[in-house]
């Protein structure tokens, strides 16, 4: 365990404090730049070999858009034809709920040991815990995920959870709770999660998985991987419980063909992974395969991001990381700065519009805007909009965010703005504090007054407004 | 071609210089250029913080005084792409909303009037040296600002173009991010000045003078000799 | 009847949330239809999709050993126990197979039949050093297996041996994934439908690509090209 500052818990609503200190982390930097300059990089170049990328993208994003149009009627089609394949259905209003029916299910087949692939999902509900706590052993098998629930931490990233580990600190991980020698050797520590995942696979009751798409026509869902812990997960167990958030149902078996172009190559870089396992029903009679097959059908808060098209962007999210990997916050601080299961570009937006609480509302304002999300998006969300949209919700009367002293201050910025005399009257003001803001002496007071002037001066110069303006020197003649 | 200068708070208050070579320069074009007095901002700093209101009303304010512009040019990329979120301010104001639009669609940013509205990209410059450009935010991904800057800047004389690493890369200003997160600002501007100084230049050039004075302050913080320049000082010609 | 009632206002709860958000902004969109931009038309001709699904999956770590018919695969697979030094197999219950199993008599055989749940072969799948079995079908495009649960019991066969060996018939490889799921779009799915593209991997530690971790950490796919 690590005495680094920034290796203390990150706490909600504290992004900023948060930021402070995984910046100070030199080791969670330089693994950050490495990992995340490599993907985006991988990924540009599998971009790059596909021409009609931008048609994609809009198909994509048209077919996200129609289908979320009518969700009810494309949930109860999932339904029918799951059902009809001899799937159970679950419906789930929050995440509490999920977690009931996944240890409810556990019980009745009288399961003690659990196996999970990687599900962003069950993390949005805490079900590890909450199984925990329930007597169940759970086991994560994605290398990722195993990785961190050894080190007790949250994953950093959405599809490379333990992103922000290098390699020695994942060897000393395992020597510590695995008791192996140490290593830091991936191929060696990677060997070592095989083997000893063999034995919970060999074991385990019942598996969880997620799902990255639902199919409605055929009541199926598909399961994406490289590693090949989901088909285990979902093979070996009598009984295969999958958590599916809502918003992943698309009409038809081939809209999957959209998407199996853009995810893959925009999470990793790759044309495909080395699985896709579509599920449909459990097995017949007498055959190979789990005999009980679940879909848990989550809301937690999905609904309410269906009141208007802004919103159901976000909803086409199809969880591939490449915002996250090109932005220049995430960059420099990781996931767990963020405080939230969903860190990045797409967490800041969909962490405030989930939440039932006050979680996240601090993220919105996370950003510089610069826009590289949006640019890479797969799906086509306009991130920056949704951010923009956040902020006003957040600080209108009322909002989370609300802070009176900027209200009116931003109230009487307006009244000087909307008036050309009132406006040279305060750039007049401006003008006589100049040289006050040029004696350091006296810049070091005002910036103990004024926050901002604090803030900019700590690591940045202060250029001094001009001594004339440009309308007073055009207004001389400047404009010769 | 009879052109309103619409200069931007920043520059009129803190580089008025940029706004005269911008003149100069669209003079050099074949401009006739005017600067109403009335333009004070075009709010973008209320409408990055979440106070729409307040950026709606120093909106209109902006759309009255360039409502009778045949053209508005700004040296400013996220200025100008401020103009087009005008019409997003008045979702309940039909009128608003269209002479928004009217306006926000004679709003040019300077070079990408310079290059498609007049077609000029020869303008008898004169800057010998060796620079790079910042592909400021707004102007690159919401304006689609790329070649334009660097299709002006091949033609001036003496002037070398090296493109740095990550030229595309945030400068970490944001507005009010550069204050409300600083350290974070500062960062990310870090990872953004080894790809300035790795190119080894002596000025580095943007369209914006929100990055450029980012960028100014932390460089001098560091004692460095690189300059930050505006396009429209390079393009006037001054080497100074 | 208690819990059945409640799982049923679980689901009227949801489904009401999602018509009531809806309605605040009711919108109809047509779902777009027609093929998928850049659906490549490319290997029309089944010997350009052989060539395409051979460098493809080579590309992704595989290895293609082209072979003309059934019997020439069988020599293949002998090379390849050989080479490998492979003495505990697994097996599927395809038909086909059974030249196969005669050709290397000395192995030992874990048939899927004895894998399903609860019988004793379970133990010796783990102590298996590699896989045999069909695949139903490829695409070119991607160089991809197909993989369907019904026709043949080779779920765990394909996944637990750390050497995976398929067979494949060339003439069953479809142009793109378009095709291939339209294939069962038309004749129904599976319970479970598995593509296999390339061995196991991770890059979840500094993103160092390490083959094989779960899956199987090699892939022999031997494509039996004759026509009829």
């Amino acid at each position: 365990m690590s005495l680094n500052p920034a290796s203390q818990p990150s706490q909600a609503g504290e992004f900023a404090e948060n930021a402070r200190r995984a910046l100070q982390d030199e080791g969670l930097r330089d693994a950050l730049r490495h990992a995340t300059g490599l993907i985006h990089e991988r990924r540009g170049a599998a971009v790059e070999r596909v021409s009609e990328w931008p048609e994609l993208r809009q198909r994509a994003k048209e077919l996200k858009a129609a289908t979320l149009a009518r969700l009810d009627h494309w949930l109860e089609l999932f339904e029918e034809r799951a059902m009809a394949a001899g799937t159970q259905v679950h419906w789930a209003g929050d995440g509490a709920e999920a977690n009931r029916i996944v240890s409810a299910i556990a019980a009745r087949v009288g399961a003690r040991t659990l196996v999970k692939s990687k599900s962003m999902t069950t993390e949005e509900t805490h079900l590890n815990a909450h199984l925990e706590q329930e007597g169940y052993r759970v086991i994560e098998t994605d290398l990722g995920e195993y990785i961190i629930q050894l080190a007790g931490e949250a994953p950093s990233h959405i599809i490379v959870p333990a992103i922000h580990k290098r390699r020695q600190d994942i060897g000393a991980l395992f020597q510590s709770a695995l008791n192996v020698e140490t290593t830091d050797d991936p191929k060696a520590l990677t060997q070592v999660a095989r083997e000893r995942l063999r034995e919970e696979f060999a074991r385990a009751d019942v598996g969880i998985s997620g799902a990255n798409f639902a199919v409605a026509e055929t009541g199926s869902f598909l399961v994406l991987e490289n590693e090949g812990n989901a088909r285990l997960t979902t093979s070996l167990p009598r009984v295969h419980i999958a958590m599916i958030g809502i918003e992943k149902v698309i009409p038809r078996l081939s809209d999957l063909e959209v998407f199996l172009r853009l995810l893959p190559r925009s999470g990793t870089g790759q044309h495909l992974t080395s699985y896709q396992s579509i599920f449909t029903g459990p097995r017949s009679e007498g055959r190979e395969g789990p005999e009980e097959l679940h879909v848990i059908l989550l809301d937690n808060g999905r609904s309410s991001m269906l009141k208007d098209e802004l919103s159901r962007q976000a909803l086409a999210c199809i969880r591939c990381g490449a915002c996250l990997n090109v932005c220049p916050v995430y960059g420099e601080i990781g996931g767990h700065a963020y405080a939230s299961v969903y860190p990045g570009p797409i967490g800041s937006v969909i962490t405030p519009m989930l939440s039932q609480s006050e979680e996240g509302q601090d993220l919105p304002f996370a950003s510089s805007l610069c826009g590289a999300c949006r640019d890479v998006c797969p799906v086509g969300i306009d991130l920056p909009a949704l951010l923009l949209r956040l902020r006003s919700q957040l600080k209108a009367p009322g909002g989370q965010s609300s802070s009176r002293p900027e209200a009116r201050g931003f109230r009487l910025w307006s009244w000087f703005m909307t008036n050309q005399a009132r406006y040279r009257w305060m750039a007049g003001v401006l003008r006589l504090g100049r040289p006050m803001l040029g004696n350091a002496r006296a810049r070091s007071i005002l910036a103990r007054l004024l926050p901002p002037l604090r803030a900019w001066t700590t690591a940045r110069e202060l250029r001094l407004p001009a001594a004339r303006s440009f309308r007073e020197q055009w207004k001389r003649g400047g404009e010769q | 071609m009879k052109v309103e200068l619409f200069v931007t708070c920043l520059v009129d208050q803190f580089r008025p210089e940029v706004g005269l070579t911008a003149a100069q320069v669209l003079r050099k074009a074949g401009c006739e250029v005017h600067f109403d007095p009335r333009q004070t901002c075009c709010g973008q700093p209320a409408y990055n913080s979440g106070y729409t209101s307040e950026a709606a009303a120093v909106a209109k304010h902006c759309i009255e005084v360039f409502e009778d512009a045949e053209a508005v040019v700004l040296p400013s990329g996220s200025c100008t792409a401020m103009t087009r979120h005008w019409a997003d301010l008045f979702q309940e104001e039909a009128e608003w909303r269209d002479r928004a639009s009217r306006v926000a669609a004679r709003c040019h940013e300077l070079s990408s009037f310079l290059v498609h509205v007049l077609g000029c990209t020869q303008l008898d410059a004169k800057w010998p040296g060796r620079v790079s450009w910042h592909d400021a935010c707004h102007g690159l991904r919401e304006l689609g600002l790329k070649s334009e800057p660097r299709a002006l800047l091949q033609e001036v004389d003496g002037l070398e173009l090296i493109e740095a690493q990550d030229a595309d890369r945030c400068c970490g200003f944001g507005g009010t991010f550069s204050v409300k997160f600083p350290e974070l600002s500062v960062a990310i501007l870090d990872r953004k000045l080894e790809g300035l100084e790795a190119a080894g230049v002596q000025a580095v050039l943007s369209s914006d003078v929100s990055c450029l004075m980012q960028i100014e302050g932390r460089l001098a913080r560091r004692k460095s000799a690189l300059r930050c320049l505006h396009l429209a000082e390079v393009l006037a010609g001054d080497p100074a | 009847m208690e819990a059945r009632r409640r799982t049923v206002s679980h689901r009227e709860t949801l489904l009401q949330r999602v018509r009531a958000a809806l309605a605040e902004q009711p919108v109809e969109l047509p779902l777009p239809t027609g093929a998928t931009p850049g659906s490549p038309e490319e290997w029309q001709l089944p010997r350009d999709r052989l060539a395409s699904f051979s460098e493809i999956l080579t590309q992704s770590g595989g290895s293609v050993h082209s072979v003309r018919n059934l019997s020439e695969a069988v020599q293949a697979f002998r090379r390849l126990v050989e080479e490998l030094g492979l003495e505990r197999i697994a097996i599927s219950d395809a038909t086909e197979l059974h030249d196969f199993v005669a050709a290397v008599p000395d192995a030992r055989w874990t048939l899927a039949q004895d894998l399903l749940e609860g019988s004793p072969g379970r133990e010796d799948l783990f102590d298996c050093q590699a896989g045999l079995h069909l695949a139903q079908g490829g695409v070119a495009e991607t160089g991809t297996l197909i993989l369907d649960s019904r026709k043949e019991l080779h779920r765990l066969t394909s996944l637990v041996p750390p050497v995976d060996i398929a067979i494949l018939w060339a003439r069953e490889i479809h142009a793109n994934l378009g095709s291939a799921l339209g294939h069962f779009e038309e004749h129904g799915l599976p319970p479970t439908l598995t593509l296999v593209t390339g061995p196991s991997r991770t890059a979840d530690i500094e993103l160092e690509l390490v083959v094989g971790v779960h899956g199987p950490a090699v892939l022999h796919v031997i494509l039996i090209t004759e026509e009829s």
